[in-house]
């Protein structure tokens, strides 16, 4: 079955026939054909209905500018809305259906929207569902949300996955029509490197949908020739089925590739790539689109562009009617009479508006001049037209060219404002192209094949000038220039009807003329108020034509009405394609410390430290409960011994002669008399004064120090303090290079933590008290001879130590330790057990250093050293930062223990109102306390270091909590620090 | 004896997978950072050259030692990375000897994933990866780059016609060998849809 309406010839593969089915009925076509062009080919005509009211629409385009031929295609899943049948390739087994009706395409529920079209018109919604009030939310909104939108959406996850990449090139040619491959020819020819890029599954452009010669040759005949070229170049790079949708910065194009769309399955491949292309230049060859005329009911099914009917006729071998009407204001419309003849189809008549064109080439055919088509008639499908001279014709297909626009939404990017030509009654691209953009052939509006042919060969060989190549000699296939003149017509006098202008969002002449009597002037705000161009089609057949209405409809001529704004993406891009590789574990990276595997087998809960898991606790049999766990962890390591996997702090490696000044530089203390073999706690100021990070630094040797960061912040001390050493030292000897992946780094704890290094430092390496005081570091070897620095440095309070090996024996080095410490009753601790014993000591993180915080406020004004300068000193002395009465880091505990604090809560004096003027500070971290049996926390208060012992609230409104506490020292336990030098 | 030993592991695992016409392999190296100190490049190349028959590599360029098992790449202005290939954990303190201060030695060896890509397609891989223009004629045999792979930092380069080393942060690599597995499925995937 070869559908009633196919025809011989065209591109299409009568070898290859492909099944497929339309809301539920069972077609063939063959490959090579579009779901639009196979259903032209079995007569299907009414494809859809319109957004607002419903109406009956058919095919009316051959390319991605198509308004009506909206369908849901493929099913589950994969199901997606909107899809344009115009650029669908047909395979085997496709499954579409129609959207937008309620009942079914023919007897759709919804069509009664159109009786009442004289309360839907532009805007209608600024002006309706306001009264009752209560009815907004009950009734209008749920109505509302069930019509509005176009297509359903599946509601499933996306099956797909998409894929990114990069691609660079000399130039970039956008279209693949003549001008595009023949500025690809010239440049390629002269070993330009170029990528070719258009939007079809067969590249060629309009040589495939017109029956033109070439060089002695069909246009498509030679195009496929120029790609076989082409493709025979290694410098030259095709490809189809790739929209470039828009231009950015620096010479930056956005791509989209469709890899898999025309298959049944994709095959594990990513359904489409999206590709940013680096150009230095670009041809943009995007040809041009046809745009209709606006007559009354314009938009019934069987109403198409005239270039499209070629399209379709030529390329596809399907024929949209057997009794051919053509309408048209230019030269070009006669082209589709002439190809309509030449496939012996009926024409019923050429209508053309102009007065003043030449006397009729097809004697046998009706033709009438200075006319124009004022109705059609047939509600499900064209039956018959009615001219303005009121004579009847009947047909079935009415092929209307109102003229052609040229594509250049690319050229307007970057802020660029296109020119209006009378004579083409069009805009063209205007004279602030995106840097590096030449325009050749319809976009340019160079109308015509031969010029075409030229321009695109001008442009490559230009490109192939700038980059100093050998252009070879113009070398320009014969061709000729068809006829191409116009007189503008955008509606037609003594219609009868409505008229559409924008048939995807239903926008119609006398919206226009509405949004213009209600007061709206600029072209922006038509378009908002009518959505003219706001629907999935862009306005590709609409924008020009609607403005040229408003122009009239406000007595300016074109060019002062202007144009909207040009944005990318040319065309609909799926989020999926923009989100690529970004789902799911491809969101971010995950950065995994030496002992993961080993603390998941363990049963370890984790967290997320930056890019970092760590773990947070290690749930013992029968612990449900995540404090259980962090208390027994916490009590662990203060009456015995615990391990930390310690490795996600910053290391940072610092080597040179001036390595010493440098960390004075970037330190508020003194780092440069520090004796080899020692650790020393720093602070970290930004510029205005502001802490911003703390940790400690060891001298290795005389010019060699490694430095420790918060996790956190690692590499933002890393950035700053690359800053300081190339733009604020530069006369410095120093270098800096990040280790904090290459060392395995474990914080051992507790008072039997020596004891168990013990067992695990070499003999003949001294870690006794005497020999490696607290503050102590170096380098040594353990478990036989495997190097390793050891440093002595406490978190938590207790007698600690951090040991260091290459991070390829890490998950070898924490199971050592664990068994090492079995005696002592070790037990490895998580992030919670970490933050409980540092807030029993009182340490500053995170919470405290707020980007407010000045080391004042820590009571580490000390440490700020007045005999030497630091980044940060000259700004934290200010006025304001040093004044009485600034916030100071205490402890806080409740008065009634058995009450829990909260981080937060603000301090408010017994008595006063819980207003902001009566706030003298808040909590920043809390937690419930083992060694002590009851929660504390710290925080900022007012002159806190002269109120010990001083009663006040902490008052918490989202938590509704108002507790008495005590100001106490922020050093719950060991406050002198015996623990720390055992 | 000691009482415990242990056991050395890679980032990878010695991961190594063919996929389509590319390969990918997790590679072993002993890595140290050398920084030149300020106004001793020459004396650091005359000291390369005597320890290792290198020099210092210009921007953005490599080294290759005789026998092909040091590659010097250039990181930085005043920094470059040995890859070296048959030394144990200590060669920065080996090299540190060898070049006696002529430069800053730091290891590097367990900071670094390295993954070598190569075969006849590990170009259409590659430009799923990275930014960088990495053409047969725009990134020679030698070239080096600093780049953002997804959102891991990654130095590139190329060690032959077909063949690419990647290094990304060891703590990441598991993340960083899935993004190139990926990348290299999803070449083989499709030119499997063209080819068949």
């Amino acid at each position: 079955m070869t559908g009633t309406n196919r025809i011989p010839g065209g591109l299409i593969d009568r070898d290859k026939p492909l099944g497929f089915t339309f809301n539920g009925r069972a077609f063939q076509g063959f490959a090579g054909d579009t779901l639009a062009s196979a259903l032209i080919a079995n007569g299907q005509r009414l494809i859809g209905r319109s957004f607002k009211y419903h109406r009956p629409r058919g095919i009316f385009t051959a390319g991605p500018e198509e308004p009506n031929a909206l369908v849901e295609l493929r099913t589950g899943a994969s199901q997606e809305p909107n899809t344009r049948a115009t650029t669908t390739e047909l395979f085997e087994g496709l499954n579409a259906r129609s959207q937008n009706h309620r009942g079914s395409l023919k007897y759709d529920i919804m069509a009664v929207n159109d009786l009442f079209a004289r309360f839907l018109s532009a805007g209608f919604y600024y002006k309706t569902f306001m009264w009752p009030k209560s009815f907004w939310e009950r009734v209008y909104e749920p109505i509302i949300r069930a019509s509005a939108g176009l297509g359903r959406l599946s509601m499933q996850a996306d099956p797909d996955h998409y894929d990114k990449g990069f691609l660079h090139c000399d130039v970039l040619i956008i279209g693949a029509g003549p001008a595009g491959l023949q500025a690809a020819l010239s440049a390629g020819r002269a070993g330009v490197r170029v990528i070719l890029a258009d939007e079809d599954f067969r590249m060629g452009g309009r040589l495939n949908a017109e029956r033109c010669e070439v060089a002695g040759t069909g246009g498509a005949t030679w195009a496929a020739a120029a790609v076989a070229e082409l493709e025979s170049m290694g410098n030259v790079r095709l490809m189809t089925r790739t929209t470039v949708y828009g231009v950015f910065d620096h010479g930056i194009y956005g791509a989209l590739e469709r890899n898999t769309d025309h298959l049944p399955d994709a095959a594990g491949a990513p359904r489409q790539t999206l590709w940013r292309i680096y150009a230095g230049r670009s041809v943009l060859a995007t040809g041009a689109t046809e745009r209709s005329v606006a007559f009354g009911n314009n938009d019934r099914p069987g109403v198409m562009l005239a270039g499209a009917v070629r399209a379709y006729v030529n390329r596809y071998g399907a024929t949209p009617g057997r009794r051919v009407a053509v309408f048209t204001n230019n030269d070009d419309g006669w082209r589709t009479a002439r190809d309509l003849r030449a496939h012996g189809i009926e024409i019923a008549a050429v209508i053309d508006s102009r007065t003043d064109t030449a006397p009729n080439p097809f004697p046998e055919v009706k033709t009438l001049f200075g006319e124009a088509v004022a109705e059609t008639c047939g509600r499900g499908g064209l039956r018959e037209i009615i001219t303005t001279g009121g004579k009847r014709i009947s047909a079935d297909c009415l092929a209307v060219s109102g003229g052609w626009t040229p594509n250049l939404h690319l050229t307007c990017h970057l802020g660029g404002k296109p020119v209006w030509r009378d004579d083409l009654a069009a805009f063209v691209p205007g004279n602030a192209l995106p840097p590096g953009m030449r325009v050749a052939g319809a976009a340019a509006g160079q109308m015509t094949l031969a010029r075409c042919l030229q321009e695109g060969d001008a442009a490559g060989r230009a490109v192939a000038e700038d980059l100093g190549r050998a252009a070879p000699a113009a070398n320009v296939p014969k061709a000729t220039d068809e006829p191409a003149g116009i007189t503008a017509l955008w509606q037609v006098k003594g219609a009868r009807g409505r008229c559409w202008v924008d048939l995807q969002n239903d926008v119609t002449t006398k919206d226009i003329t509405l949004s213009h009597r209600e007061g709206f002037r600029s072209v922006e705000h038509l378009k908002r108020y009518t959505t003219l161009g706001m629907a999935t089609d862009q306005g590709k057949t609409s924008n020009l034509p609607g403005l040229a209405l408003m122009a009239e409809a406000s007595g300016k001529t074109i060019p002062e009405t202007g144009t909207t704004t040009f944005r990318p993406p040319y065309v609909p891009v799926a989020i999926g394609a923009f989100g690529a590789g970004a789902k799911g574990a491809g969101f971010k990276p995950v950065r995994l410390t030496p002992s993961h595997e080993w603390a998941r087998d363990r049963g370890a809960v984790f967290t997320e430290a930056g890019q970092w898991l760590r773990a947070q606790w290690y749930p013992q049999p029968g612990e449900t409960d995540w404090r259980t766990s962090a208390n027994r962890e916490a009590q662990t390591t203060r009456n015995a011994v615990g391990i930390c996997d310690v490795t996600t702090l910053g290391k940072i490696d610092i080597k040179g002669r001036d390595a010493a000044a440098f960390l004075n530089l970037v330190y508020t203390n003194g780092f440069a008399k520090l004796p080899v073999g020692k650790v020393r706690y720093g602070l970290m100021l930004r510029e205005d004064g502001i802490v911003y990070d703390d940790g400690t630094t060891s001298r290795l040797g005389e010019n060699h120090f490694v430095m420790t960061t918060t996790t956190a912040n690692a590499g933002l001390v890393y950035q700053r303090l690359e800053f300081a050493r190339q733009c604020l030292a530069a006369h410095l000897d120093v270098h800096l290079i990040s280790v904090t992946d290459g060392w395995a780094q474990f914080a051992v704890a507790g008072p039997e933590s020596r004891a168990l290094l013990q067992k695990i430092v070499d003999a003949g390496h001294d870690i006794s008290n005497a020999a490696f005081p607290y503050m102590a570091c170096g380098e040594m070897t353990v478990c036989g001879g495997i190097r390793a620095r050891l440093f002595r440095i406490s978190f938590s309070g207790e007698l600690a130590y951090e040991i260091a090996v290459p991070a390829r024996y890490g998950d070898s080095m924490i199971r050592a330790l664990i068994a090492a410490g079995e005696p002592f009753g070790v037990a490895p601790y998580g992030t919670e057990a970490l933050g409980i014993m540092r807030i029993e000591k009182g340490h500053p993180v995170a919470a405290e250093l707020t980007g407010q915080t000045t080391a004042r406020m820590l009571g580490m004004a000390r440490m700020v050293s007045d005999k030497k300068d630091c980044i940060g000193n000259v700004l934290s002395r200010r006025p304001e930062m040093t004044a009485p009465g600034q916030p100071r880091l205490m402890g806080f505990r409740p008065v009634d223990r058995a009450q829990m604090l909260t981080a937060g809560a603000h301090f408010i004096a017994r008595g006063a109102e819980a207003v902001t003027e009566n706030d003298q500070g808040w909590m920043t971290s809390v937690a419930w306390s083992p060694a002590l049996g009851h929660s504390v926390g710290l925080g900022f208060i007012a002159r806190g270091e002269d109120r010990i012992g001083e009663v006040v609230r902490a008052w918490d409104g989202l938590r509704k909590t108002d507790i008495e506490v005590e100001i106490v020292s922020a050093h719950f336990v060991d406050p002198e620090g015996e623990r720390l030098r055992a | 004896m000691p009482e415990y030993t242990l056991t050395a592991q890679s980032p990878l695992n010695g991961a190594e997978e063919t996929i389509g016409d590319v390969k990918i392999a997790e590679q072993r190296f002993e890595i140290v950072s050398i920084a030149v100190p300020q106004g001793g490049g020459d004396r650091l190349s005359a000291a390369l050259d005597r320890a290792f028959g290198l020099r210092l590599p210009v921007a953005g360029g490599s080294v290759r030692s005789a026998d092909g098992s040091l590659n010097l790449l250039w990181t930085a202005p005043d920094q470059c990375l040995l890859l070296a290939g048959d030394r144990s954990i200590d060669f920065d303190r080996e090299a540190e000897a060898a070049l006696d201060g002529a430069g800053y030695v730091t290891l590097q060896s367990d900071n670094w994933a390295v993954i070598a890509l190569s075969g006849g397609d590990c170009r259409r891989v590659l430009e799923r990866l990275t930014m960088i223009d990495t053409g047969a004629e725009q990134f020679p045999v030698g070239s080096v780059a600093r780049s953002l792979m997804r959102h891991l930092g990654v130095i590139l380069t190329r060690t032959g016609d077909d063949s690419y080393l990647l290094l990304s942060a060891a703590s990441s690599a598991l993340s960083f060998w899935e993004d190139v597995r990926h990348a290299a499925q999803a070449v083989a995937a499709l030119k499997a849809l063209t080819s068949g």
